[in-house]
Order: structure tokens, then C-alpha cells, then sequence
């Protein structure tokens, strides 16, 4: 079973989702529009180790945009804060060995 | 609706799910967490297919190019229809599972062949915790599957042309 627009909306209303910030316009018939955090993280390494902690760095998008290029690898985030409730404790119980 | 965790323990114990070999550890709030088997498939610079055996000290993938490995696991169900994906784990080092095809049908019981492509060089290691599984209650009435890949318990490539 999915949520429609207007029960996900009736959710953050009630309080059992949490969406932050929640602006209606983003509402879509079955989903809610996410939008690009400011942050891109890269991988420095050239092999990646699932055994081991890989090198990082930051990237921070400037107003004007960045430029993506073929081939590139990068972890983003949405800018918005997500919880469901019931579920926050399932994903705080939820391993992420190779994170 | 999808199984919870202690709801996929309670179907291997009864055997409406086969996990073989079965590890609690293993089990997830929706999904079952498998392991990599130790074959892996690639078509090689010739074109030609290669298999190799992953080695303890693990294999390192090459990003444009996929290989086909298994589970290492017997995983299935006559009840329920199942989807195979990757790990967040796993996906935040661009090591993608089954990106297109990640529906198991309901019937289909083997060691599944896993599509596997890298974004970046990725060392990877046999038995590794590389993807889950869940499980779905069908709506309807079931026609069990016994076709296609679901006779195959290694890594097997496509036989797109039987279907032409």
C-alpha cells in the first residue's frame, strides 16, 4: 500500500510524518518532492575497500551550480529532514557496515 | 505488504521461505540481508565470457563493465513474490545490484544471479553481505514459476535470443 499526496499531507499535519521543511506545493499524487542538499561528499580513494574506511572530501555546490562530470561517483543529501514515527527506531536499528 | 523481519523468521521456520543457510543476524526490520557466492561472470577486453573464483583476498571491479555473480544463499518462496536489491551500504560506494530486474517471482527457489555494476574501482570480497531481500503477499491467485533463470544456481547469462 502507498500514501496519496493528500494522506501524506494529513500525516505531516497530525505529526506521524515529519517533513522539515514541509511546503504543500511539493505534494505529488503518491509522493513528496525532495530537493538537493548543499553538500556533495567524493571518494578520494582509487580502489574502494568495503573493509576499510574510505578518504573523503567535501564538496560544498556554489549558487551558480556545479557541473557533474561522466563518470563521476558523489553521495548528496535532500536538505529536508524525513521521520516516520513508528519507523524512526527501525532505522536507527538498520547496520550500515560499509558506510 | 511486505514481511517484517520477525514475520520472515516465522516463514523459514515454517518453510513458506527457504533462506538456506539461515542466520538470524542476517534478518533486517523488511528484508534479509545475502551474501555474495564466490563466482563471478565478466565479459572480458575480447568480449568473451570469463569466470573466475573470488579470491579470500577479494577481486577488484572495474567501473563500464558488468559482472554477473550469485547468492550465496538458496533463497525463495512458493508463497510470496520477492525483490532483490542492494544495500544503502554497498550503493553509497556505487556498487549496484540489479538495477533494472530486482522482481523474484513467487515459485522461483535457487542461488540468484546477481547483476553487478561498479561507478568507482570497488574491492570486493566472497561472502560478503552485498544485498537483501524482501518479501510480498500476493494479491490474487499464484501461477508458481518454473521457468527461466529460476533452474540455475550460479551465475548465468542472459538467453535474451530464446525468447526470439
Amino acid at each position: 500500500m502507498i500514501l496519496t499526496g493528500n494522506k501524506i499531507k494529513q500525516e505531516v499535519l497530525s505529526g506521524k510524518i515529519i517533513i522539515d521543511t514541509f511546503l504543500e506545493s511539493h505534494l505529488t499524487t503518491n509522493s513528496y518532492d525532495l530537493t538537493l542538499g548543499d553538500n556533495l561528499v567524493a571518494y578520494d580513494d582509487d580502489i574502494l575497500d568495503p573493509q576499510k574506511k574510505p578518504k573523503t572530501h567535501t564538496i560544498v555546490i556554489p549558487d551558480e551550480g556545479y557541473v557533474l562530470q561522466r563518470g563521476d561517483f558523489l553521495l548528496g543529501s535532500s536538505k529536508e529532514g524525513i521521520f516516520y514515527w513508528v519507523a524512526v527506531k527501525n532505522i536507527l536499528a538498520v547496520n550500515s557496515t560499509y558506510q | 505488504v511486505i514481511l517484517t523481519g520477525s514475520e520472515i523468521k516465522k516463514s523459514v521456520e515454517c518453510g513458506d521461505i527457504v533462506i538456506v543457510p539461515f542466520h538470524p543476524a542476517q534478518v533486517n526490520p523488511n528484508s534479509y540481508n545475502y551474501r555474495l557466492g564466490d563466482l563471478l561472470i565478466f565479459k572480458n577486453d575480447l568480449g568473451i565470457y570469463e569466470t573466475i573464483m573470488v579470491p579470500e583476498e577479494g577481486y577488484v571491479l572495474e567501473p563500464h563493465r558488468t559482472y554477473l555473480g550469485s547468492t550465496d544463499e538458496v533463497l525463495g518462496s512458493k508463497q510470496y513474490a520477492m525483490s532483490l536489491i542492494g544495500r544503502s551500504s554497498t550503493g553509497r560506494l556505487g556498487l549496484f545490484l540489479q538495477v533494472s530486474a530486482d522482481l523474484g517471482h513467487t515459485g522461483s527457489v535457487h542461488s540468484w544471479t546477481l547483476e553487478i555494476v561498479a561507478a568507482k574501482k570497488i574491492r570486493i570480497y566472497p561472502k560478503m553481505i552485498i544485498g537483501q531481500i524482501s518479501f510480498w503477499e500476493n494479491s490474487g491467485h499464484v501461477c508458481p514459476y518454473h521457468n527461466g533463470y529460476s533452474n540455475y544456481s550460479k551465475p548465468t547469462i542472459s538467453r535474451y535470443e530464446e525468447l526470439i
